[in-house]
């Protein structure tokens, strides 16, 4: 699934470990969302676009995701 | 996160017991081994303490590692976002599920061939792939009921 969490994440200068550490994650899972290995939960995209003060829609892409 | 924290206490209390059971249980058959001489083969009783021993060994890791992190908030945390992180969970729940499928398929093809080569072999293998489908089975029900 496509998502501008590394794209927010920057330009919020935040470190994966900070926001990490912020939706309550290990690192290891906000990189594989970065590297759309794995599909958020809708409580960790929620959380995640909270944090940034966005809508889910606004932060992933639901669009080409393919049932897992 | 206090679930989390008494779920850590019992781990620490069970841990505990079983460590205590294995270690005086090694330290009889090291110290009586007239005991258990002739109750079984020596390779089996030579596995079954090494198996054990080396079980304690991960036991005493993890116990000290969760003694740890009660003593101390940080690693508390940090161990509460390693076991609770959904990437985590996701990837346990998938092996779980590959890997008894693969078990399965395994054991039907050990069913199969041991038919031809041993029947004890045979009847051994076919009770555990029972046994593995009917844990499987059960759990499909139970998780099928619960959500």
């Amino acid at each position: 699934m496509k998502t501008r969490i590394q794209e927010l994440r920057k330009k919020n200068k935040l470190s994966q470990e900070e926001l990490a550490a912020a939706v309550g994650v290990t690192r290891q899972t906000i990189t594989s969302l970065e590297c759309e290995k794995y599909t958020a939960s809708l409580i960790l995209a929620y959380k995640i676009a909270s944090y940034f003060g966005l809508t889910i829609e606004q932060v992933f892409d639901f669009s080409e995701t393919e049932e897992q | 996160m206090e679930k989390f924290r008494k779920a850590l206490k019992n781990r620490v209390i069970f841990g505990g017991i079983y460590s205590v059971v294995v270690i005086a249980a090694v330290v009889v058959f090291f110290c009586r081994p007239e005991l258990f001489e002739g109750r079984a083969p020596d390779f089996a009783l030579g596995f079954n303490v090494g198996f054990f021993a080396g079980l304690e060994a991960v036991m005493a890791f993890l116990l000290v590692k969760y003694i740890a992190a009660l003593r101390n908030e940080k690693k508390f945390k940090t161990l509460y976002v390693y076991e609770n992180d959904e990437r985590y969970r996701y990837i346990q729940s998938k092996i779980g599920g590959v890997g008894g499928n693969i078990t399965l398929a395994g054991l039907a093809a050990g069913v199969v061939v041991s038919g031809f080569v041993d029947f004890t072999v045979f009847v051994t293998l076919l009770c555990t792939l029972l046994f593995t489908t009917l844990v499987k089975l059960s759990l499909k029900l139970y998780y099928s009921k619960k959500y």
